[in-house]
């Protein structure tokens, strides 16, 4: 176990070094990287070409590569203009309030879509499945902001349930949670249905049943331990679509998360925030597929990572 | 040759013509659906400027927030109402297919030159190259795909160019993946091993034998990615980041209209309401495509 972590996380150097390139190159697409850092219109050409000494941006490409992987060491992703602080402790200041709502969406998210997916597997062409199946399609044609924006009208204005955006108390939380967590638990029916409808035509599952174990159980404890696997391995992939969506969600909502503060970087063209705001949300992405590597291990004991 | 083989090839030769595909529809009613959907989108796409019923970018100050036709208030002039400037609500969701059908299609079109390119050469050459490609579809995957657009269109500046460029270079991980797994399958085949037998070079291979057994299924992920590209293209402008006003997009028409959700839905509803049933028409035909293309796939 401890030498398959160890290589799994070996393989994630070279990604994320792919990863930082990525950032590196980001505001080096369009020729000057100064333009990207200052407000170069406001400025004297010397005072420009003092800027582009000061960040080592007249030295060679890979020197500069280098010197923008040391600072990453040091978690030094450079000066945002805006704040005058340095921008990955910005980022990381705003991390909590994501992780919140990425967590809360998530969560919900499995609480809706497994005994969904299960009975729309069991009971396939009852009134429940059908239902599952109409909202699956669905869920993958709401652009999120509109389903958060339509919440905001039902829930809080018509209704006045809930509170329109912010982020003070719990009840905050629920519609933008309630938007993202829509979203993924639509995919996430889908996907349990399809694994589940797949194991349950098996040979032990027959075998189970014909012992005299309880329905619940052969349906919990056998199917749904391997119909998960599958279903794990997307949501891993999904949770690069939950962070895009976090980003998008948090503007509808005026949550004050990485996403929000990402946009207001791209906006204002504050680009060490920008690089630190993208390397976050990988390192998140690749920590939860990590994660799931590891779960399997715990749903299925056969799969042994020497 | 075995008569199976003889057939599947039959088969596969049936699936691609026109007459085939037709007959197949009929028996589709959510194919016809889709069908009609997306013929309506591309008919409001190309005619806009001869179906609006008033100029879509014109401010008409004394005709503010008119709520559709059927509420108290609402008149037959401005079907579904006005926005804040007064412009025809109608008018501007009809010239906003515009933006989401030149989007969408031309990024998936670089996406896929791109995604099919790599996934051709990560399948059948393998190795250390197959490693190479897979290392940058792995950093691809980890970095979220509205964040790293919303990062590039960020420095290079909002445009319809670099929005299409933009979504287009980010989007190829998909084709890669199904092209390189279906290179994968059929690589190995005997008319591959006999083209090479008969002295063909790789990139005839590449091109002739291997591309054309590809088509069907990058055909099916092209139309489902560009209902993936629209929600995406209107994520940004909504964002303000996609196509700049006074160029009329549904993700902006949403984002003016959300201030105002609390005194007059419609500005928000109608551009999300075309947003979600253009998005649905192109998965309904993707779905049935892949149904008559490619069962593998389903």
């Amino acid at each position: 176990m401890h030498t398959y972590l160890a290589r799994r996380l070996l393989q994630m150097i070279p990604v994320l070094l792919l990863v930082t390139m990525t950032i590196f190159f980001i505001i080096r697409v369009k020729g000057d990287p100064v333009a990207q850092l200052a407000p170069v219109d406001l400025l004297t050409p010397e005072e420009i070409a003092e800027l582009r000494h000061a960040y080592g941006f007249d030295r060679p490409i890979y020197v500069q590569y280098a010197e923008f992987l040391r600072g990453l060491m040091r978690g030094d992703f450079g000066t945002s203009f805006r704040y005058r602080t340095p921008a990955l402790p910005l980022v990381v200041e705003r991390l909590p309030k994501t992780m919140e709502l990425a967590g809360a969406a998530g969560l919900l998210a499995w609480v809706l879509a497994l005994p969904l997916g299960i009975i729309s597997a069991v009971k396939r062409n009852s009134l429940i499945d059908l239902v599952a199946t109409t909202a699956s399609v669905l869920g993958r044609a709401l652009p999120n902001f509109w389903l958060g924006i339509i919440f905001i009208l039902v829930f809080a204005v018509v209704l006045g349930w809930l509170p329109v955006s912010g982020s003070d108390t719990p009840a905050h939380l629920v519609l933008p949670a309630a938007t993202l967590g829509v979203g993924l638990a639509t995919t996430l029916t889908r996907l349990i249905r399809s694994s589940m409808l797949e194991v349950i035509r098996q040979d032990y599952i027959t075998t189970a049943r014909s012992k005299g174990v309880a329905e619940p159980t052969v349906l919990t404890r056998h199917a749904l331990r391997n119909g998960l696997i599958p279903v794990l391995t997307v949501f891993g992939l999904q949770s690069a679509w939950l962070m895009g969506g976090v980003v998008v969600v948090e503007q509808v909502f005026a949550w004050p998360g990485m996403g929000q503060l990402m946009v207001k970087a791209v906006l204002t063209r504050d680009m060490s925030i920008v690089q630190a705001g993208v390397f976050v949300f990988a390192v998140i992405v690749l920590g939860v597929n990590l994660a799931i590597d590891l779960l399997y291990t715990v749903l299925d004991p056969r799969i042994r990572y020497g | 040759m075995s008569v199976d083989t003889l057939q599947a090839g039959a088969l596969r030769h049936e699936g691609r013509s026109v007459a085939f595909l037709a007959k197949r529809l009929r028996r589709s009613p959510v194919g016809i659906l889709g069908g009609l959907t997306l013929a309506a989108v591309l008919a409001a796409a190309v005619a806009a400027p001869l179906l609006v019923p008033a100029d879509p970018t014109r401010l008409h100050f004394d005709l503010r927030l008119i709520p559709p036709a059927w509420l108290p208030g609402g008149t037959w002039r401005h079907p579904l109402g006005t926005d804040n400037l007064g412009r025809d609500i109608l008018s501007r969701v009809l010239y906003g297919s515009r933006i989401s059908v030149v989007v969408g299609v031309s990024a998936v079109c670089i996406a896929g030159a791109i995604g099919v390119s790599s996934g051709l050469l990560a399948g059948y050459y393998g190795g250390s190259m197959d490693a190479l490609i897979s290392r940058f579809v792995d950093a691809f995957l980890s970095i979220p795909f509205i964040i790293l657009a919303l990062a590039v269109v960020g420095v290079l500046g909002p445009s319809l160019l670099n929005l299409i460029v933009v979504l287009g270079t980010v989007g190829w991980v998909s084709f890669n993946r199904v092209v390189r797994a279906e290179v994968l399958a059929i690589g190995a085949r005997e008319f591959v091993l006999a083209a090479r037998a008969i002295g063909q070079t790789n990139s005839q291979i590449l091109v002739r034998h291997l591309l054309p057994n590809v088509t069907p299924s990058v055909v099916v992920l092209a139309t489902l990615e560009v209902a993936s590209t629209i929600l995406a293209e209107s994520a940004l402008s909504f964002l303000g980041l996609g196509v700049q006003p006074p160029t009329i997009t549904w993700g902006g028409m949403l984002a003016d209209g959300r201030q105002y959700v609390a005194t007059a839905w419609w500005l928000a509803t109608f551009p999300g309401l075309a947003i979600t049933i253009t998005v649905l028409g192109i998965i309904f035909v993707g779905d049935w495509l892949r149904d008559v293309l490619d069962p593998r796939l389903r």
